[in-house]
């Protein structure tokens, strides 16, 4: 029983420390100007004067804080993650699915999952620069479908992986009865293996949007004003008269981390398989 | 050395009752198999003997010690798993070492013990193996090596024979009645199989719904079952459990099967006078059929029924009999010559045969000694 | 060629059964297209493109179009270059003990976590939610994050200075030991959950049967965590381990948010360094060049680690 209290309290205080900062930014988000840092006065956690002007200034570009209006409000980048995270996943999703199901049935071409792999392994910075020159050759800088044809790939090798591992489990004799009874194999995949495997194929694309979500440098790299995500906004968002804008940059930060957390928190039970690449399950 | 009591011993999981109210006193050095059906709390009881779950209310003993408490690693009982358990990223030396090992033992000690107790299990010539390479029987083999190698005094086995091929069943138990001879050891098996409960048991505890229905020798389990439920458990094939009506003409006690009064059966002393006592008008009537005789004609007590199925099992014949108002079974020699459709004249050995309380399921007896 | 056998011709139901089995390759070979158009698209041809550039002087301020990059060809003098240049192989040292330092760290944390959630907690859903919160922070945002939580001004210093008066100025990003500490500490935050969530998922695997069957023969919590539960989860270790030090090594966004790499080069990685050679320096043929020493590194050191792994599999 002690063990039992000991261990909570173990684990109890590592969960605070796994939440401290981020409600130290949650709490930067709701705080004026003169609490951003302790420059004047001592700093506390809670805001002592909570304050919406933080979100009011990101999102019309206008705060009584700030002196200098934004000339670039926070709507077009959030427009513009969510375009390309939900673009990119679906390619993704649809790419993987289908190749993961060719070659869980028929093994052809097995060695797609490795080359997949292989992706993951190199830094993206080692690859880019061949990348950078097709997409502006091609017109594909700062695009939101040039963005999202990379985040499909990226994310490729986890959308073939996980799905191979759900078809790999899948009995072959659910698709054969139908080919008997008359389905040719297309049909076979699409009326009988695909809404079988529905709840697996939203589990990773929820997974993979949470990834193209969070990226931060590949949008760095093909974006430069037009179709910035969030985080690439958020960073970039220019020192105002006042120095530094920490308690926007915090509301930012708020509004980036949200939606993973939250989706994050509801595919729980799917996470190991995801960050493994189906090869562990919870 | 250590005797095992039970004093109204419960489990309860949430409002599902897996043992209720278990009173069981297990002498030291006996074999007792607690029997029963899936899910009737037998795997429970023995959980809770080795402290694997707790006790809802109650109490259990060793030698008199008051052990409800103890956790499981202090017990000191050795535990043989259903599906053995083996630590299969060892070798059979590693798993046979472990118990000594954790305790901390001299290294010579261990490999003198672990080179015995591979000797005894004939797995010597697969000391080295890694576990996972062991057929199932050497599985089974080296899972009660491993356990008996700490000298338990209490030995607990959970269907260790269950995934066994047959004919390595019947050598695993006499290995196992020589084990427990050898280390004088009190050994409590569960098993769900009653020939490996008949065979192997000193005493057999019986199990139903969470409850204790019998525990006594197989003898008496077999011969005088304590109720219904205890006489259609044990045999193969079961007793039969008729509903009779009582009558009692000119003095003498009648049980009537088929509804027709010229066919009732006439009770003998010891029957009549439970039935007399009982003053029920109906009882159930308990016999075995391998205690029915065919009769060449009628009379005599005998019964007559028509032939609806005959099974031949092994050197035995099953005959299943209709009297137009129930059916019973009859296990014959194979010798016996009847056919599905033939009428015959079937008649009851009355000294083993049992009446119960169809209201309870209890054996009818006139005293303690019945 | 002796086998001079004519084929026996197909019963017509094989002949069926041929015709299904054709029909089902030829879907197969259909939903694989996009896969590989996507591979070839991102991988073969810009594999190509990169080796080629990285034999020339080319960048994008010549103005010239990449194709024409032939005419600064030069062989292999970017590769003779990178051998010696004290920036790279300083960003490589600086990411590997980067690695080695902190997943060792989230390895033994998380594994502690595993541990005590596996003996048991109260209240064990909230608290594992709550624990795996900062591996979904965007890492960029957590980079801010721990900008700010390390600001001269900032509450780091507040906290340190009630227990220790004085320590209000410590200046932690702009000191070169202490900045490295300082996204050392950041890794750590973000990526211990990663590591707890993967070790737990393998202790939970460990069959309860075999703990139990530990206990009986006698053995305490330790025996049962180190001789049973951690040589049973070998593989799942590997893979946590092994993906995280992949990650590491690839880290970008924390650090280029949090110190830009800096003060000086202090907490530059090799991505950081490629990131700058790219856009400061506009460099992009030797950036080419590092690249392909990259990728040519990475798949001697995969491939010779595979075929360990495929050897230990066949013994």
């Amino acid at each position: 029983m002690t063990g039992l209290i000991l261990r909570t309290l173990a684990v109890a205080f590592f969960a605070a420390l796994a939440l401290l900062p981020i409600s130290w930014m949650a709490s930067m988000a709701f705080k004026p100007a003169a609490e951003w840092t302790s420059a004047a006065g001592t700093l506390t956690f809670l805001p002592k004067d909570p304050t919406l002007n933080n979100f009011r200034y990101v999102f019309t570009g206008n705060s009584p804080d700030q002196m200098v209006g934004l000339d670039r409000t926070v709507w077009r980048p959030l427009y513009a993650s969510l375009l390309t995270a939900i673009s990119g996943t679906l390619i993704a999703v649809i790419c993987g699915t289908a190749a993961a199901y060719a070659v869980s049935r028929q093994r052809i071409h097995e060695s797609i999952g490795l080359s997949l792999l292989q992706l993951r392994i190199f830094p993206p910075l080692a690859v880019m620069i061949p990348v950078m020159i097709m997409w502006s050759f091609l017109g594909m800088i700062d695009t939101w479908w040039g963005l999202a044809l990379i985040y499909g790939i990226v994310t490729l090798p986890f959308s073939y992986w996980l799905m191979k591992a759900y078809f790999d489990e899948l009995p072959r004799e659910i698709e054969e009865a139908a080919i008997v009874e008359g389905c040719t194999p297309f049909e076979a995949f699409r009326q009988i293996t695909l809404p079988i495997v529905a709840s697996a194929v939203a589990s990773t694309a929820l997974f993979i949007f949470i990834l193209n979500w969070s990226d931060y440098l590949i949008a760095l790299l093909l974006t430069r004003k037009e179709w910035t995500t969030i985080p690439v906004y958020m960073n970039a968002l220019a020192t105002a008269a006042s120095g530094q804008l920490y308690g926007a940059k915090a509301a930012l930060g708020l509004l980036a981390a949200v939606p993973p957390i939250i989706l994050g928190i509801s595919i729980q039970r799917f996470l190991v398989r995801g960050l493994t690449f189906g090869a562990l399950k919870q | 050395m250590a005797s095992v009591t039970l004093e109204g011993t419960s489990k309860k999981f949430g409002d599902f009752i897996a043992v209720r109210n278990m009173n069981l006193a297990i002498k030291d050095a006996e074999f007792v198999a607690i029997l029963g059906p899936s899910g009737c709390g037998k795997s429970t009881t023995m959980n809770m003997i080795a402290g694997i779950e707790d006790v809802s209310a109650g109490t259990i003993r060793f030698d008199g010690t008051d052990v409800t408490n103890v956790p499981m690693k202090k017990r000191g009982v050795g535990f043989v798993f259903q599906n053995y358990a083996i630590f299969t990223h060892l070798s059979v030396r590693k798993n046979l070492a472990f118990g000594l090992e954790v305790r901390g033992e001299e290294q010579a000690e261990i490999d003198r013990r672990v080179g015995e107790m591979a000797e005894f299990m004939e797995l010597s010539h697969r000391i080295d193996a890694p576990s996972v390479s062991l057929s199932v029987n050497e599985l089974q083999k080296l899972a009660i090596g491993r356990s008996a190698i700490v000298e338990p005094s209490i030995f607990l086995l959970d269907e260790p024979l269950s995934n066994l091929d047959s004919a390595f069943r019947e050598r695993m138990r006499s290995d196992l009645r020589q084990l427990q001879r050898s280390l004088n050891q009190t050994m409590i098996y569960v098993t769900h199989d009653q020939i490996e409960a008949m065979g192997l048991a000193d005493r057999i505890a019986v199990m139903d719904h969470a409850t204790l229905q019998q525990f006594d020798t197989p003898e008496n389990i077999y011969s005088r079952p304590e109720n219904t439920f205890v006489a259609g458990f044990i045999g193969a094939p079961s007793m039969n459990l008729v509903r009779v009506r009582i009558a009692e003409r000119g003095g003498a006690m009648f049980a009537d099967l088929a509804g027709r009064e010229a066919d009732a059966v006439a009770l003998d002393e010891r029957l009549a006078r439970q039935a007399r006592a009982s003053g029920a008008a109906a009882l159930t009537f308990g016999f075995r059929p391998e205690h029915l005789r065919i009769s060449d004609q009628p009379g005599n007590g005998s019964l007559a029924a028509q032939v609806v199925l005959v099974e031949l099992v092994g050197r035995r014949k099953h005959v299943h009999f209709s009297t137009g108002q129930t059916g019973f079974v009859g296990s014959f020699d194979r010798g016996v010559s009847l056919r599905p459709g033939e009428a015959a004249h079937v008649s009851i050995d009355l000294r083993k045969s049992h009446l119960f309380d169809p209201e309870t399921g209890l054996r009818l007896r006139l005293g303690e000694e019945d | 060629m002796t086998d001079t056998t004519l084929p026996a011709p197909m019963p017509v139901e094989e002949q069926a059964t041929g015709k299904l089995a054709q029909s089902r390759r030829s879907l197969a070979v259909r939903l694989l297209i996009p896969a590989q158009v996507l591979l070839v698209f991102i991988v073969a041809f810009p594999l190509i493109m990169q080796i080629f550039i990285s034999l020339t002087w080319w960048t994008p301020l010549d103005g010239d179009p990449w194709y024409l990059a032939w005419m600064s060809w030069n062989w292999f003098d970017n590769y003779t270059y990178l051998m010696q240049d004290d920036g790279l192989w300083g960003s490589v040292g600086r990411t590997l003990l980067f690695v080695a330092v902190a997943v060792p760290i989230e390895f033994f944390l998380g594994l502690t976590l595993a541990a005590l959630f596996y003996e048991g907690v109260l209240g064990r859903p909230v608290l594992y939610s709550l624990i795996l919160m900062p591996m979904m922070i965007v890492p960029a945002v957590a980079g801010y994050i721990f900008f700010l939580i390390f600001q001269q001004t900032g509450p780091l210093n507040s906290a340190l200075s009630v227990l220790w008066p004085g320590m209000l100025d410590v200046n932690w990003l702009n000191d070169t030991t202490r900045a490295f500490v300082a996204v050392v500490i950041a890794d750590v935050w973000q990526w211990t959950p990663l590591m707890f969530l993967i070790l737990f998922a393998g202790l939970m695997s460990v069959p309860e049967d075999q703990m139990r069957a530990a206990t009986i023969l006698g053995a305490n919590w330790r025996q049962r965590f180190f001789r049973i539960a951690l040589p049973r989860i070998k593989t799942v270790i590997a893979i946590a381990i092994g993906l995280r030090v992949i990650e590491c090594f690839k880290i970008f966004d924390m650090l280029f948010v949090m110190t830009g790499g800096g003060p000086g080069v202090a907490t530059e990685s090799l991505s950081l360094f490629l990131y700058k050679r790219t856009f400061q320096d506009l460099e992009w043929s030797y950036v080419a060049s590092i690249g392909i020493t990259v990728l040519v590194a990475l798949s001697v050191l995969t491939a010779v680690l595979m075929a360990r792994v495929k050897k230990k599999d066949a013994r």
